[in-house]
């Protein structure tokens, strides 16, 4: 499913944040980029279900400090679900140490953009997630 | 559509039954063996019918040509005796014929004739002309004797005039004019010579016969014979049989060459005929498989207005039922399988709500400072709940404005004080003592349809109230009905634990003042 859906504007894309002004940040640039739908999940708290819910996700991006499961339960969970075994998750966190970027490659994350976002580069750093590229620009 | 299909099949694998199919292959060679069998019968029926007939066509041909050519000699034989006796008594007398002059004469005639001899009744030899001695036979084993001489005896009123002629002359006399095909021979044997095996010592004493065998030369030939007894001769008339029977091949040939045709044209036919019938056999099969292997969009084309056309149709129709019960089965289970995720998604969510609003009632009973019992509600609520943001606001005294006290986190975005009546959902909930709830749209456009529900639960002491708590829920939902009560009920012991907290701080400063 995700195939089909490469381009910004028929795209589902799943944000896990905890902060609302981040959230509203990222969203009001993705819908700058076009994209109609856009789901946010608050917490860590069964993202796997919730992502259920939703029907086809082509990317999630993913912060790493979450309340009740930080984000690297939460990729594992989506993971082990044959849904979401293939679907891109990028990592977007504040912390952009060599080494947390080490381990979120080593978890299987398909990418890692740091905080705080750049709003000239995020629009294209989404597109090109969409596209199935990796992208790993922690600052 | 049809043709379509046909290439869509074409350039994928077809899947099979592991069976190996081929309905066209045995109608046709039924069909063919039908065609055959009975031709190539009657033809073999014919050709031998008609070869048999030949053979016993040429026997009796051969016996007559035997027969006439018997009589022919015997004719001739006494027209010469008759003319030679005549011819001796013009001469002169009998007795003393030797010195007849015409001798010479007759010889010249007839140089077959090489001798006379007249016999008395006591078998006597009155007189003798030429030479009547037997020569050897030069020809051996051949049978056909060409220098043997045949005496005939011509009787007389007394005696007998014997005449020798030479085998020879007699054989010319025979095949003068013979127009019996190329391969027929005329022979004329004596009956001590060797004779073909088939013609035996009895059979030749019947005076006539036919038989097939393989004569001298090695070549198989049909022969008559006819016996002429009084001169102790037989003529043995023989004609190659592959001459006889050409015709009879002829026809054989023409009868293959006319059945493969036939066989040529009725596989053609055929297999046009089962070519109409088995392809859309095929395509159905075809398509049946498909739809066995889970390929439902299956349509094949109708060619015919037969049976298999209405087969076909039916087909047609079946698949595209069978295509869009299965489709809409599809499409339900899917959409009960979201609704059932939903569901499932809110009831996890009611527990979590419910187990938060315990925990957070344990909490606040056990903070007496009024200030860090908001903060800890605030934080417990924020973090239980996985609200974005709890804020706990207090009204003045007055009435007028209420001010934020509590918020988590501490980076939410809540105003500092609400007046009255700037219509705010933190205002109404103060203003009309009730829960309230607002929707916000998150980014104005037209295509993105994303918003948050900030609500405000009013903290009430009886019809007194206190404050008001405010929430901003990221849930695509909403806030429903049954979180709302979880809320006000948290409120309500919100309200009841401030009240304590600041009876309990009253009551400490009076009996710090006592003091």
């Amino acid at each position: 499913m995700s195939e089909k859906s490469k381009v910004p504007y028929e795209s589902t894309i799943l944000i896990v944040e905890d902060n609302f002004s981040n959230f509203l940040l990222m969203t009001r640039l993705l819908a700058l980029l076009g994209v109609k739908k856009c789901e946010w999940k608050a917490s860590g708290w069964k993202v796997l279900e919730y992502a259920e819910t939703l029907g086809n996700i082509d990317l999630v991006l993913m912060d790493l400090m979450l309340p009740d499961c930080d984000g690297y339960e939460s990729l594992e969970s989506l993971r082990s679900h044959p849904r979401f075994k293939d679907v891109p998750i990028v990592a977007v966190t504040a912390n952009v140490s060599g080494s947390s970027v080490t381990r979120a490659r080593e978890a299987g994350f398909d990418g890692f953009i740091g905080k705080p976002l750049d709003p000239d580069r995020f629009p294209d750093q989404v597109r090109r997630a969409l596209l199935g590229e990796e992208v790993w620009e922690p600052s | 559509m049809g043709a379509e299909l046909r290439n869509d099949t074409n350039s994928r694998p077809i899947p099979t039954t592991g069976m190996r199919g081929g309905l066209g292959r045995t109608l046709l060679t039924a069909f063919l063996i039908l065609t055959i069998l009975p031709l190539a019968l009657v033809g073999w029926y014919a050709v031998r019918q008609n070869y048999i007939n030949l053979q016993q066509e040429a026997g009796n041909k051969l016996q007559a040509i035997a027969v006439l050519k018997a009589h022919e000699l015997q004719l001739w034989l006494e027209d010469r005796g008759t003319l030679f006796s005549s011819a001796a008594e013009m001469c002169g007398a009998v007795e003393n014929a030797p010195g007849c002059s015409s001798w010479e004469h007759f010889q010249e005639q007839d140089p077959g004739l090489v001798g006379a001899i007249l016999l008395d009744g006591n078998d006597k030899m009155l007189w003798s002309v030429g030479t009547c001695a037997e020569t050897p036979n030069l020809d051996g084993d051949l049978g056909i004797t060409s220098d043997a001489l045949v005496k005939v005896a011509l009787p007389r009123d007394e005696g007998a005039l014997l005449l020798c002629h030479r085998l020879s002359a007699l054989s010319e006399v025979l095949s003068s004019d013979a127009s019996l095909g190329d391969t027929t021979h005329i022979y004329l044997i004596q009956n001590g010579a060797s004779w073909p095996e088939a013609f035996s010592e009895q059979r030749r004493l019947a005076g006539t016969g036919t038989a097939q065998y393989i004569n001298q030369l090695d070549v198989p030939v049909i022969g008559a014979y006819a016996s002429l007894p009084d001169l102790d001769l037989g003529i043995l008339v023989e004609q190659e049989r592959t001459e006889i029977v050409t015709s009879s091949d002829r026809i054989a040939a023409m009868l293959i060459a006319v059945i493969l045709g036939v066989v040529l044209v009725a596989t053609f036919i055929a297999s046009v005929v089962i070519r109409s019938i088995t392809r859309p056999v095929i395509w159905l099969t075809e398509s049946a498989l498909e739809m066995a292997e889970g390929n439902l969009d299956q349509h094949v084309m109708v060619t015919s207005k037969d049976e298999i056309g209405i087969l076909t149709y039916v087909f047609n129709k079946m698949a595209a039922e069978l295509k869009s019960l299965y489709d809409d089965l599809e499409d339900k289970v899917v959409k009960r399988t979201r609704m059932l995720q939903q569901v499932n998604y809110q009831i996890q969510r009611r527990a979590l709500h419910l187990e938060a609003s315990l925990e957070v009632s344990r909490a606040i009973t056990s903070v007496r400072d009024p200030v860090a019992l908001l903060t800890e509600v605030a934080n417990l609520i924020c973090a239980r709940f996985l609200y974005a943001s709890v804020a706990v606001y207090l009204l003045e005294p007055g009435g007028g404005q209420a001010r934020l006290h509590a918020i988590s986190p501490s980076s939410a975005d809540w105003p500092e004080v609400v007046h009255a009546g700037d219509g705010s959902v933190l205002e109404r909930a103060l203003r009309k003592a009730a829960p309230q709830v607002q929707m916000q749209q998150l980014v104005q456009s037209a295509w993105y349809q994303r918003s948050v529900a900030r609500v405000a639960i009013p903290l009430k002491m009886g019809p007194r109230v206190l404050g008001a708590l405010a929430v901003l829920s990221t849930e695509r939902e909403g806030v429903q009905e049954d979180e709302l009560k979880v809320l006000a009920h948290l409120a309500n012991q919100v309200s009841i634990a401030l009240e304590n907290a600041r009876a309990y701080e009253r009551e400490r400063m009076a009996a710090q003042q006592l003091e």
